[in-house]
């Protein structure tokens, strides 16, 4: 099992990283045989024998174009199972290794939570503050947000008739 | 002038700013997937409940409808257009409902309850009352037993309302459902001026936005304001908004209902409502029954009117009802009553399509207007033969119930006769004297729009009428001789105007009202 997930790892990230090879795999015009000479030379030697096997058969049953959204709701699965989250913080300027690290400390001091899969962004958009985003959670402390608010608070204004 | 000071402007600046709240907390978000037709799918959301507010990024807000395996189908009470795939959803963790408060009493307010007539905030204190909320259980209710006058004569004597009930008023357009209710509110100004104000809220469902306001004006001009709500969804608003309207003036009316008070809510018009309901149910791939409506038309309409009721008036009972929101406990009274008139409009005088038979079988009767009424004259247009009220006798005032007690047989009798006198010429003299009759009362039961007359002056001229005393008036006076003879018992016997309105009519008021009758018909004779 553990293997499979490191395949999967690796395939989320070659498959993430290489546009060519997706579009490669989703177009209908390049025939099954090209296609698993290429998987075979790209992942061979580097995938374990089963999820080798299991591309194998996607590649001949033509259900390749499939694989990605198959990737990723295996690690959904994986991630359910053993309760990691996923979670985002976006912040206006990046931030130190040392502040993402307490932010998984208090992530995973919920019960309910037994590991944390951290992706870091820049975003100048929010101006400031950070955004905080797990699961359908969503902590947003940004600067935009809180001028959005007071936007709207002010905008707000009763006394213009509407009918 | 005195130069304004620039610290003084920044200062001014800072205390206002200070109001604004910008505290965020953590939120359950979900993603827009597909939005559309005023229809959002949503993915994520996983503890949102049903009919919970949802707010968009934009600030639009929507309702919670369709909760499904994968995702969650929301209804938007605003534009769509600025919302894209991909957005975020907040949830807002409250189930649809309106800040409600004594405040509230002469504005204009949306569905959402945020005042539109640019007056500024809504006022006072206000409290949370939810859209949807069942309806009090038999035992917190008791019967109808007080009258609710509308001040058409015509109503209030053949088809008496009384408060908690429900009546349809049903009719074509152009044939004056609106005119009734209107001058059913502004009737209620008497009651305010006496200090038991019965409040109104007229809900405005899918109405042109011009109507709205001259409505609004209407109620304004003849001071009915003071003690009115307009709930407005014009037809340029969302569907939602629109079907939610009738929801929204229910729960303003609950509130003045649960605090001991009595209350009058008219739904103008519900046929427009069920239209919107089935316009946003075939959007959210609801299957569709006869004439498309979805199957649940009909308890979209039963627990709307069920909410219309008497409560009982022991505070000790009143104050155990069930589902009184969080808000209002603590504030309730027994004895308020909630009456409901909601309209229907009919097409080519058909009771029978779907959504008036629907509404005919909930409602504690009807008021039927009919166009061909209304062309030659008979203003108000109702149709007396089948319109009907299923509990409003026992809230008639005794007078009233005594003189009106065979005005609605004898209608019924002349237009028999009316219609079978139209092939002869020869007719003797006792069907004569009925047809005579009639036609003087259904003259008498005429009434103009926006003067409703008091259940006084309503009892003498139902008397004249029911006693033919206006016999020797002709056809075309008998309004002139009403107004004259009005003004005259109002000022010359005042005392017997006043006694019509208590137990019962005394052999002294009778006297009194025939020789007036008399006497004022002498001017009026050819």
């Amino acid at each position: 099992m553990e293997n499979v997930v490191k395949d999967m790892r690796l395939l989320e990230e070659t498959l993430g990283s290489s546009k060519d090879l997706r579009n490669m795999l989703k177009s209908p015009v390049i025939p099954s045989d090209k296609k698993e000479g290429v998987v075979k030379t790209l992942f061979a030697d580097k995938l374990s024998e089963i999820t080798y096997k299991f591309i194998h058969l996607l590649v001949v049953k033509g259900r390749e174009k499939h694989l990605v959204e198959m990737v990723a709701s295996f690690m959904d699965q994986y991630n359910k199972e053993n309760q990691i989250i996923k979670a985002t913080l976006t912040t206006a300027v990046p931030v130190e290794e040392k502040t993402v690290e307490e932010l998984r400390k208090l992530l995973l001091s919920n019960e309910d939570t037994k590991g944390v899969e951290m992706q870091t962004k820049v975003d100048p958009e929010i101006v400031g503050g950070f955004v905080l985003q797990y699961g359908d959670m969503l902590l947003d402390h940004s600067v935009e947000r809180k001028l959005q608010l007071i936007k709207k608070q002010i905008q707000d204004n009763t006394y213009i008739s509407k009918i | 002038m005195a130069a304004v000071k620039p610290d003084e402007i920044s200062s001014i600046l800072r205390e206002q700013l200070a109001n604004v709240k910008t505290a965020t907390e953590l939120e359950e978000v979900g993603t827009v997937l597909q939005v559309g037709d005023g229809i959002a799918r949503v993915y994520g959301l996983t503890n949102v409940q049903y009919g919970e507010l949802v707010e968009f990024e934009n600030g639009v807000k929507a309702i919670a409808l369709n909760l499904e395996e994968d995702n969650v189908g929301v209804v938007l009470m605003g534009s769509s257009e600025e919302i894209k795939e991909g957005d975020t959803v907040r949830r807002t963790k409250v189930i649809a409902s309106i800040k409600v408060g004594e405040g509230m009493v002469g504005r204009v307010v949306n569905t959402l309850g945020e005042p539109i007539d640019g007056k500024g905030p809504i006022t006072g204190d206000l409290y949370e009352m939810p859209l949807e909320r069942k309806a009090p259980g038999v035992i917190y209710r008791q019967p109808v037993n007080e009258p609710l006058q509308t001040g058409i004569k015509a109503i209030d004597a053949m088809i008496p309302i009384g408060r908690g009930q429900r009546e349809l008023i049903i009719g074509d357009r152009q044939t004056g459902k609106t005119a009734v209710a209107i001058d059913t509110i502004i009737n209620q100004k008497e009651f305010y001026d006496k200090g038991e104000p019965v409040f109104c809220i007229y809900v405005a469902c899918g109405q042109k936005a011009s109507t709205v306001a001259q409505i609004a004006k209407v109620l304004e001009e003849n001071g009915a304001m003071d003690y009115t709500v307009i709930v407005s969804a014009s037809a340029a608003d969302p569907a939602p908004l629109i079907f939610y309207s009738p929801f929204a003036g229910a729960a303003i009316g609950e509130y003045f209902r649960d605090t001991g008070r009595p209350a009058l809510i008219v739904y103008d018009d519900l046929s427009k409502q069920a239209v919107a309901y089935r316009e946003v149910s075939l959007l959210l791939k609801r299957p569709p029954g006869r004439e498309a409506y979805p199957g649940d038309v009909f308890y979209l309409h039963s627990r709307l009117l069920e909410r219309a009721a008497k409560v009982n008036a022991n505070d000790d009972i009143a104050q155990n009802m069930n589902d009184i929101p969080e808000s209002l406990k603590g504030m309730v009274k027994g004895g308020g009553s909630l009456t409901a008139l909601p309209i229907i409009e009919t097409q080519g005088g058909d009771v029978s399509a779907y959504i008036p038979t629907n509404v005919i079988s909930i409602t504690d009767g009807q008021i039927f207007l009919e166009s061909n009424l209304f062309n030659a004259g008979v203003r108000p247009a109702i149709n007396v033969g089948i319109s009907v009220s299923r509990v409003g006798g026992s809230a008639q005032i005794k007078t009233m119930k005594k003189v009106s007690g065979t005005l609605k047989l004898d209608q019924a009798q002349f237009r028999e006769l009316e219609a079978f006198s139209k092939f002869g010429s020869d007719l003797d003299a006792a069907t004569k004297a009925v047809l005579d009759k009639g036609a003087r009362n259904v003259e008498m039961l005429k009434q103009a729009q926006f003067s409703p007359l008091s259940v006084e002056k309503q009892v003498a001229m139902v008397f004249l009428g029911t006693n033919n005393l206006m016999n020797k008036v002709p056809l075309n006076k008998v309004r002139a001789f009403e107004k004259e003879f009005l003004s005259q018992l109002e000022s010359r016997f005042e005392d017997t105007l006043t006694s019509l309105g208590g137990k019962a009519v005394t052999d002294e008021a009778q006297a009194t009202l025939r020789k007036l009758a008399e006497e004022v018909a002498l001017n009026y004779q050819d």
